[in-house]
């Protein structure tokens, strides 16, 4: 029969139109299960991972104590010695090489356990039970940013109080350490011997140094405590990842205004000793582990679901990594650059944060949106305790 | 019947057959909406099963925007590029990462720490940053992924999408018919572009988007009894304002100004011949933000108090003259609203006590006189006189540049917020109002205010005396930008209008 031009119009507009009907439509996709046997999840090992960080972290905070303490006997002698003088000029004139050498040191323990830190923040800030720790140790406003900071009192050996300074380590330490806040500074020296004074150039004043110190090692002492009675269940390991993954803008904008990207104009006290592309990878290193170890869990339940977050553990992992290795090796990176990273890097985590999100629900996990902390009942009041003066050689 | 006509009625009767039949096989339309709990786990629901709730706004099928697939404003730009480039220097295009906004939902947030914060936001958000309320970004929780329109503000697909509204709901009270993707298939836009702009509300078909009512969505604001506990507290009123005003009598709808492309010739050309001007349409909005539209502003401020670059395609410096435009026409805007004038005596003596008025006349708004958050933006008199030896006789209204202080004493027009230990709320944490009160009340559409002032005259003051008073407009009190923005900049004033007389001394 042979066909007319009409019909056979016809009939592909009918047949076109069936096939537009049943092209693919843009929807949500659905995830599958895949149907293979169950495995086990290893908490132990994230708990051996968190333990083993603690235990590390506290061995340096015990060290940086010991040199704090020191440090603060020297000065103490030379005041009764020389009361006329100021004694962080007089360690300085008489003693430069032992003090640079201390200071040096302390320095290499106070990056010593600020590390170990980082490598369990992702952990312990995540969790609800331990995440005061971090408040206390690395993360807490003070008073004066933030009136709901974390309640403590800090004494001086010479009687001197600070209402809830904000965290041990970028509050009190690290601008001690670093001279980046005045009234923490002893004396401006050059210490590279360079000729000049620059940034993070300066003896540290010995009071607060030493009051600051133990208070990081007592806490330090405390969170290990809390890290080792602690027993982690996959509700903690899913809430830590879904806390803490989306927060990159907030690490991304601090390493905007550290000097790491701002040079002598930046705005931060803190995160001078180490970048905090540190942090960053620190923290997802944490994650990355806790989500290797838990995830068989959601392998179980969606295989495709588990890879995509293991590539997304990977994909962020290896760009904050590339980022932090060009740094190292001496990229200055501009704040226009550092906020569009930031921007990148959010974007991944929050995609990854709600792909973890998706696997604890389909794993039955539950995630208490409100969950409120562990906090001690009475706001803890750490009094600096020093030792007999001495000379520091 | 002719071959041709045969074949021609048995193809039209099998396609009919196949297309009746194919109406059967089809599955049913399926938009790409997701819904809490199946598709998006651990959403916090704690007063209903609304997601958006405070906020008023909805989508036509319940469901949430899926991340993964929302338009950007990038996308329309590819035909719609004069739309997009008016649009991307509005106030419209970072409602949501502006950084004054993004400051008091922190603040208001921490506010509220441990008591919902988080979730109350939405009340906010429903107008500020719908895109990411709608697809479940303020969350306790991050439990969806990003999207770039979520950090577009009021982004094209939230208005183009809206059917219906309720104005005196307010609070973001549009639903939206936004979660069938299948309408921005560029293919079926290209084939079709009349179902396109139909099924994108164009004005043309859907009169919504041409009417007040449309507006009064986002510019009525309720705090409801789920932030702090009492009755709903009415907090802005734009569109009753309007809605009770000449304005409406006439039909002249909120987008005949504000969407024309030169506000301040629609209102002079309105008042000269009173003849209801063509309605042009421009995406600009132009309102009262003169901060964030100038792009003269040191330092790049400007970008920063945006909430960074604009999205989209847009170089740096075209972008910068689009705010600068913006800027102009919002300044036009401003000086078009009100009148100024000065009754004063036909002499004074001197050692004796001056008498004068101060007539403000809302001139130009459809609206109050000011309008809109009140307890930020502010309108107020400054009002000096002086002698002929340059002598300042009285100086009422005075700003201090240095400072950003006002005189205390001015006659300005403030809305005073008060938490509930009757301390002074200074930077827009609403969620902790109490009560309120106004330092003078807003001046209705075509409605005027007179203010009487007083003061000696001195024995030796040499005539004439000159009087100058200026209206003045700020868009923020100077403690948020100094305590919550923590800037170290002075918020400058706009002069809205000047009036001057001369009185001899006799």
């Amino acid at each position: 029969m042979k066909k007319h031009p009409i019909a056979l119009l016809a009939s592909s507009l009918t047949l076109g139109i069936c096939l537009a009907a049943c092209a693919p439509q843009i929807a949500p996709t659905a995830a599958t299960a895949s149907g293979e046997p169950a495995a086990e999840a290893d908490l132990g090992a994230v708990k051996v991972y968190a333990a083993d960080q603690a235990a590390r972290m506290k061995a340096a905070t015990a060290a940086l104590r010991a040199g704090a303490e020191k440090y603060q006997a020297a000065i103490a002698r030379i005041k009764l010695e020389y009361p006329d003088q100021n004694p962080y000029e007089y360690l300085w004139s008489h003693h430069s090489d032992a003090a640079r050498a201390l200071l040096d040191q302390m320095r290499a323990d106070w990056l010593e356990s600020h590390t170990h830190y980082e490598l369990n923040e992702g952990i312990i800030a995540g969790i609800p039970s331990l995440a005061y720790y971090d408040g206390w140790l690395d993360a807490g406003p003070p008073a004066s940013e933030d009136p709901e900071a974390i309640q403590w009192t800090l004494i001086l050996a010479d009687g001197a109080r600070l209402e809830s300074p904000g965290n041990f380590f970028h509050n009190l330490t690290e601008p001690a350490l670093y001279g980046t806040v005045e009234k923490y500074v002893g004396l401006p020296v050059d210490l590279n011997g360079d000729g000049s004074v620059g940034v993070s150039e300066a003896l540290p004043e010995a009071e607060i140094l030493l009051a600051s110190t133990q208070g990081l090692d007592m806490a330090a002492a405390q969170a290990l405590e809390a890290v080792n009675v602690w027993e982690p269940t996959l509700d903690d390991a899913f809430m830590a990842m879904v806390t803490m993954i989306p927060t990159m803008n907030e690490y991304f904008e601090q390493w905007k205004l550290s000097a790491f990207v701002s040079g002598n104009d930046f705005e931060q006290t803190g995160f001078i000793a180490a970048s905090r592309l540190l942090d960053v990878t620190g923290i997802l290193k944490g994650l990355d582990l806790t989500y290797d170890n838990i995830r068989p869990v959601v392998g179980n339940v969606d295989v495709g679901l588990d890879a995509q977050i293991d590539s997304g553990f990977t994909d962020l992992v290896t760009y904050v990594n590339d980022l932090y290795t060009k740094e190292r090796a001496g990229t200055v990176f501009s704040p226009e650059e550092a906020d569009a990273f930031g921007t990148e890097a959010q974007d991944s985590a929050s995609a990854l944060a709600a792909l973890v999100a998706q696997a604890a629900a389909k794993a039955g996990i539950s995630l208490d949106l409100e969950a409120e902390g562990w906090s001690p009942d009475t706001p803890p009041i750490i009094e600096a305790s020093p030792l007999a003066p001495a000379a520091i050689e | 019947m002719k071959t041709p006509i045969r074949f021609l009625v048995t193809g039209g009767a099998l396609t009919l057959i196949v297309l009746t039949s194919a109406a059967f096989l089809l599955p049913d339309p399926q938009g790409t909406g997701l819904s809490v709990g199946e598709d998006i786990p651990f959403y916090s629901l704690p007063w209903n099963d609304n997601p958006f709730f405070p906020g008023e706004i909805r989508t036509a099928d319940g469901k949430m925007l899926n991340s993964q697939n929302i338009l950007a404003a990038e996308f329309c730009a590819q035909c719609h590029e004069k739309e997009y480039r008016e649009w991307v220097s509005s106030i419209h295009s970072v409602t949501g990462p502006d950084i004054l906004y993004e400051t008091a939902i922190r603040n208001n947030e921490l506010a509220h720490k441990n008591r919902l914060g988080k979730e109350k936001t939405r009340w906010c958000d429903a107008c500020h940053e719908p895109v990411n309320l709608l697809m479940g970004e303020i969350n306790p929780l991050a439990v969806v992924g990003p999207s770039q329109a979520a950090t577009e503000g009021t982004t094209c697909v939230i208005c183009h999408t809206a059917e219906g509204t309720d104005p005196l709901a307010g609070n973001g009270a549009l639903t939206l018919d936004i979660n069938d993707l299948n309408r921005y298939n560029e293919a079926l836009i290209m084939a079709a572009p009349g179902e396109h702009a139909r099924s994108m509300q164009a004005k043309t078909h859907n009169p919504l988007m041409g009417s007040s009512d449309f507006c009064g969505a986002c510019h009525t604001e309720i705090r409801p009894s789920e932030i702090n506990g009492g009755q709903p507290m009415h907090l802005q009123n734009t569109y009753e304002e309007w809605r009770d005003s000449d304005y409406a009598d006439k039909n002249i709808q909120c987008q005949d100004c504000h969407m024309h492309p030169d506000p301040a010739a629609y209102i002079s050309e309105l008042n000269q011949t009173g003849r209801i001007p063509e309605r042009i349409v421009s995406h600009r909005f132009v309102g009262v933000n003169y901060l964030l539209t100038d792009s003269n502003l040191p330092s790049n401020l400007v970008t920063f108090l945006r909430g960074g670059l604009p999205p989209g395609d847009i170089a740096t410096d075209e972008w910068k003259a689009e705010l600068l435009e913006q800027n102009r026409l919002i300044r036009g805007l401003l000086q078009a609203a009100a009148d100024l004038s000065i009754s004063a005596p036909e002499s004074v003596s001197p050692n004796s006590e001056g008498a004068l008025s101060v007539t403000i006349s809302n001139s130009g708004a459809g609206h109050s006189l000011p309008t809109g958050a009140l307890d930020q933006r502010h309108i107020w008199l400054e009002v000096k006189a002086t002698d002929a030896a340059g002598k300042v006789v009285y100086h009422s209204g005075w700003f201090d540049e240095k400072t950003g202080q006002i005189d205390p004493a001015a006659v300005i027009y403030l809305k005073i917020l008060n938490d509930v230990a009757g301390e002074r709320i200074y930077e827009h944490i609403l969620f902790n109002v109490a009560d309120y009160t106004y330092t003078r009340d807003p001046i209705p559409a075509k409605a005027s205010d007179t203010v009487d002032y007083a003061f000696p005259i001195p024995p030796a003051v040499q005539g004439p005396l000159t009087v100058d008073a200026t209206l003045w407009y700020r868009l923020a009190l100077q403690e948020l930008v100094t305590y919550s923005l923590k800037l170290d900049i002075v918020l400058p004033p706009v002069m809205m209008e000047q009036a001057h007389v001369e009185i001899p001394i006799r």
